[in-house]
């Protein structure tokens, strides 16, 4: 392995105690609903400054690590994701908890973001330097692409209608177009309100669109929220386990999938999630339980979305170009200390690097224990607060959650009036996902398109460029696979039907 | 005045070490917040972050770095004038998002609301190619733009931007026909420069040290060469006049009383003589500049004129 | 039980509504540049598009109505939307802790179902204050958040 002679370094005291605190403080961040990874990171990026510069990655990396850990714990239990990376958790996670199966769903969330977050690491370890190149071949036509596959799974993914998933997806779309366009510098929809130029956030619309039609149903009856499990059990961890075995498969490729996604910059935790649920979900043998409460979606999203994290460094460290939002404060930390990315950090200053990989491989197995004895707190408070505090607390969780993003009050009207109105659409049958998922890959995919066309244009073919790249191809076929598959397989099944003479 | 005399005899008795904190009830005898206007990670941020451990060794006292993006920095601006004006609340600004911003919308200030103190650093325009790229000089670069106009790309950070600007400025110097390709952020425009799906880059001097080894500087909009990218020609040694790049500075409410704003700006000044300083900024890429209050209007006013020239050119301005 | 599937109404208004958001969003696009306006209108073309069709298949294949009004009170909904719109604006203007306190306690009232005895009462009361400015020390002091102070606090 690598640098193994760096692992002493990473288990010294103060290195183990920076880990286990930053996972504990990373996973409290990430649960609450508003509050993100890259907040989390980019609160406590001073208080490393003082430190030797892999102690400051090392507290940084488990903060972030638990943060997307955390996420899962308001998906589950609230139908609400802590932080975007958690939006596929919630459609098996919260299903899980109606059910009373909620301390299942969170303790398969911990095993999974744990195995996710260890194999996007051991890809770092091993791979960083050639797999940072893979990054480079993605251009803004790929990226196109890729939002454009993320936007069909969300309409074969939608519960229901297929169709009210698609228009909900184009809300999203529309949304993400508010304010200055990024390409061409349009201000575009904001209705000449000031409120609107920074354009909707991402994190406004998110818990807007999920967390306060929670809260107006919750009001309207006496009923408890969620109910406990037969047993009141701590962890049925020993049922976790078993699960977690049999679906080994779905864990391995949904970490592979997510480390993946995390390479790409500008593609993080939310895109991963999803691609890996979708994968999940096409090819379970039990389809019909999705939607439902599978704890197969549920390990499908929590390893992908921790696999981003080991992932997104590799362009990060290896590039100086960040992989995700949090690697982009953690960059910006490491200049502050002196440390130049690039390969001379796998070269000269590989102490460093190594020493805070194992630290990060530490920290996630830490998380462990950590994320299941947090866990069983977040479960019982939630299941055993009286409704009627759990409410207001709530309320105030996603006030102040959204005022945190850019300390700005406009981004709580937004919050609150999109809230509002995601409370009616969901009445109408048109589900958050799709709105959120939206607005997540709006912005991806004009610029993709965009840049795209101009630089098609610049070397003579714009439909060459779109079209004929080989990874461009593949991920259009991807598309149509996505697609087209369940109806091929129906009709694969009448033929064969009709073959054998049913 | 009286309180500016108090303020030099803090800063030198602090100088020795750790008398000022206590002694006299000079500015600044609390926590500074520093207000960003951008996200964390830019160059705003990393240039806020190198003046943290100054602000401590000048003045015993700590800066709370907060990040209020939103808007290309008009978020921030838009609401500076309301917010505490007692010297306690800093906030970055940058130039020619400033300028430029009113001129093209209603962006809810007007650059001559902004009560700007101090300049002091800009990011030097460069253009940079992949290192391995057949362009090994800026005239190989020209000449190859001149035989197929439009073919030539470049990435860059945002639409009307620094970038943005520096290519059309240069366009016109060179007499050629470059396609620029916005990208969200530097780093998405690194990522398509390394990955080479553009020619080149227009960026800063900051990306170059960045990105190290794997890019190539062509030339930088400097005086003179920067020190520590000494293989990079100036743009003026290859005969276009082109200096400039992206100003930071920091700000005040408008309604801050002037000895406050005077001592503000004598902070700044001070830490950015400090040669440990200035070193730790130009081994980042950063250009050094000294604009302080005294020299303020005559600076703004230049750069008023400049970009607003620009504007008109590009089609920007529309009040 | 009908025995004639009857049109869900909702949702079909609901797509009649769609349409027209779609007309208004390529409306807004003839300011736009280009290159800028590109996306918006193939978004808005592709919402419309979408809505009729969902109103022409649903047209033809009905389904046994929409679902059934959500049970529950409409007016502790509307409390609650109302309170947290207030909310809203008013952090600004009140400032942060001040409106904060008082929409929890509002969200208190709205929420609780169980009878008003006195321990319960001081035991509810007390544990949002808890959170409310628990929480708010944690953002303001730990995290220096910057939270408005607007007239009070």
């Amino acid at each position: 392995m690598p640098g193994i002679e760096f692992l002493i370094d990473a288990l010294t005291p103060v290195n183990l105690l920076l880990a286990l605190a930053g996972v504990a403080a990373g996973t409290i961040i990430g649960a609450l609903p508003g509050l993100t990874a890259t907040m989390g990171v980019a609160v406590l990026v001073p208080f490393t400054f003082g430190m030797p510069p892999a102690s400051a990655l090392i507290v940084l990396g488990a903060i972030y690590t638990g943060a997307i850990y955390g996420g899962a714990y308001s998906a589950i239990l609230l139908n609400t994701p802590g932080t975007p990376s958690a939006i596929a958790t919630t459609f098996e996670g919260y299903p899980m908890a109606k059910r009373g199966d909620g301390d299942l769903a969170i303790t398969l969330a911990c095993l999974a973001s744990v195995f996710g977050g260890l194999v996007g690491a051991l890809f770092l370890l091993g791979l960083a330097p050639p797999l940072a190149e893979v990054a480079l071949k993605f251009g803004p036509v790929e990226y196109f692409w890729l939002a454009i596959f993320g936007l069909t799974l969300i309409g074969t993914l939608s519960e229901g209608n297929m169709l009210k998933g698609l228009i909900g997806g184009c809300v999203g779309l529309l949304l993400s177009m508010i304010g200055v366009a990024e390409v061409g510098g349009d201000i575009r929809y904001t209705m000449d309100f000031k409120l609107l130029l920074g354009g909707v956030d991402v994190v406004s619309a998110l818990i807007g669109l999920y967390c306060i039609p929670v809260l107006i149903d919750l009001v309207a009856t006496p009923d408890p929220h969620l109910k406990l499990g037969n047993q009141i059990a701590g962890y049925r961890l020993r049922e976790a386990l078993t699960i977690s075995w049999r679906s080994k498969v779905n864990l391995i490729r949904s970490s592979v999938v997510g480390t993946i996604v995390g390479i790409l910059p500008g593609a993080g935790g939310s895109i991963a999630s999803l691609v890996a649920y979708s994968e999940a979900r096409r090819t379970a043998k039990r389809q019909s339980n999705f939607g439902k409460g599978e704890p197969d979606g549920v390990l499908a999203t929590e390893s992908a979305n921790n696999a981003t994290v080991g992932g997104g460094l590799i362009p990060t460290l290896v590039l100086g170009i960040p992989g995700t939002p949090p690697d982009a404060v953690i960059l910006g930390a490491l200049l502050v200390q002196g440390i130049r990315t690039g390969p001379s950090l796998f070269g000269e200053q590989s102490s460093i690097v190594y020493t805070f990989i194992y630290g990060l491989i530490i920290a996630t197995l830490l998380m462990l224990p950590m994320g299941l004895l947090i866990g069983r707190y977040a479960f019982k408070s939630v299941v055993t607060i009286p409704k009627a505090v759990l409410v207001p607390a709530i309320g105030f969780l996603t006030v102040i959650g959204s005022y945190a993003i850019n300390n700005n009050t406009d981004d709580v009207i937004v919050m609150v009036v999109l809230g509002i109105v995601g409370w009616v659409l969901n009445r109408l049958g048109y589900s958050p996902s799709p709105i959120v998922l939206g607005v997540i890959l709006g912005p991806i995919a004009e610029a993709g398109f965009v840049q795209g066309y101009l630089i098609g244009t610049a070397r003579g073919s714009v439909l060459a460029e779109f079209f004929f790249r080989p990874i461009s191809m593949a991920v259009i076929g991807f598309i149509l696979l996505s697609l087209f598959y369940p109806f091929l397989i129906r009709h694969w099944r009448l033929r064969r039907r009709v073959v054998s003479g049913d | 005045m009286k309180k500016t005399t108090k303020l030099i005899t803090a800063v030198l008795g602090l100088f020795g070490g750790l008398v000022a904190a206590l002694a006299i009830a000079a500015y600044p005898d609390k926590t500074i917040g520093y207000i960003i206007a951008f996200g964390p990670g830019g160059e705003s941020d990393v240039s806020a972050r190198l003046q943290e451990p100054f602000f401590k060794k000048f003045t015993g006292q700590n800066i709370a770095i907060q990040y209020k993006p939103g808007a290309g920095g008009a978020a921030t601006w838009s609401q500076l004038n309301g917010m505490p004006a007692d010297g306690y609340t800093i906030v970055g600004t940058n130039i020619p998002h400033v300028i430029l911003q009113p001129l093209e919308k209603d962006v809810g200030y007007e650059t001559a609301d902004l009560a700007n103190v101090y300049w002091f650093h800009y990011t030097p325009d460069s253009i940079m190619v992949p290192a391995d790229s057949p362009y090994k000089t800026l005239k190989d670069l020209v000449e190859a733009a001149k035989k197929a106009p439009g073919t030539i790309t470049f990435s860059g950070s945002g639409t009307n931007s620094s970038n943005h600007l520096a290519q059309q400025r240069f366009d016109k110097l060179a007499g050629i026909k470059t396609t620029y390709v916005p990208f969200k952020g530097t780093g998405a425009s690194n990522t398509a420069l390394l990955g080479k799906q553009v020619t080149g880059s227009w960026g800063y001097t900051t990306v170059q040290m960045m990105l190290g080894e794997k890019a190539r500087c062509l030339a930088a909009a400097m005086e003179k060469r920067h020190p520590k990218i000494p293989d990079c020609p100036t743009f003026k040694e290859l005969g276009y006049d082109l200096v400039g790049g992206a100003y930071r500075g920091i700000a005040v409410p408008k309604s801050t009383p002037d000895n406050v704003k005077k001592a503000v700006s004598d902070l700044i000044g001070k830490i950015n003589k400090d040669p440990e300083f200035i070193s730790k900024m130009e081994e980042n890429g950063f250009a050094m500049v000294d604009v302080s209050l005294s020299e303020m209007p005559k600076f703004m006013d230049q750069m008023r004129k400049l970009y607003t020239g620009l504007a008109v050119d590009m089609g920007i301005k529309k009040r | 039980m009908t025995e004639r599937p009857t049109r869900d109404i909702a949702s079909l208004l609901s797509a009649g509504g769609f349409i027209v958001i779609g007309a208004l969003a390529l409306y807004y696009t003839r300011d736009m540049t280009p290159l800028g306006s590109v996306f918006p209108r193939t978004i808005a073309s592709a919402m419309i598009i979408f809505s009729v069709i969902y109103i022409v298949w649903r047209f033809f294949k009905p389904h046994v109505g929409a679902e059934p009004p959500a049970p529950g009170s409409v007016p502790r909904r509307l409390l609650l939307a109302v309170t947290m719109i207030a909310w809203a604006l008013l952090l600004n203007r009140v400032g942060f802790l001040v409106t904060s306190v008082i929409a929890a306690l509002a969200l208190l009232l709205v929420a609780n179902f169980d009878r008003w005895v006195p321990r319960r009462a001081i035991v509810y009361v007390l544990s949002t204050l808890a959170v409310v400015v628990g929480l708010y020390a944690v953002f303001a002091f730990g995290l220096k958040v910057p939270l408005p102070t607007g007239a009070l606090m």
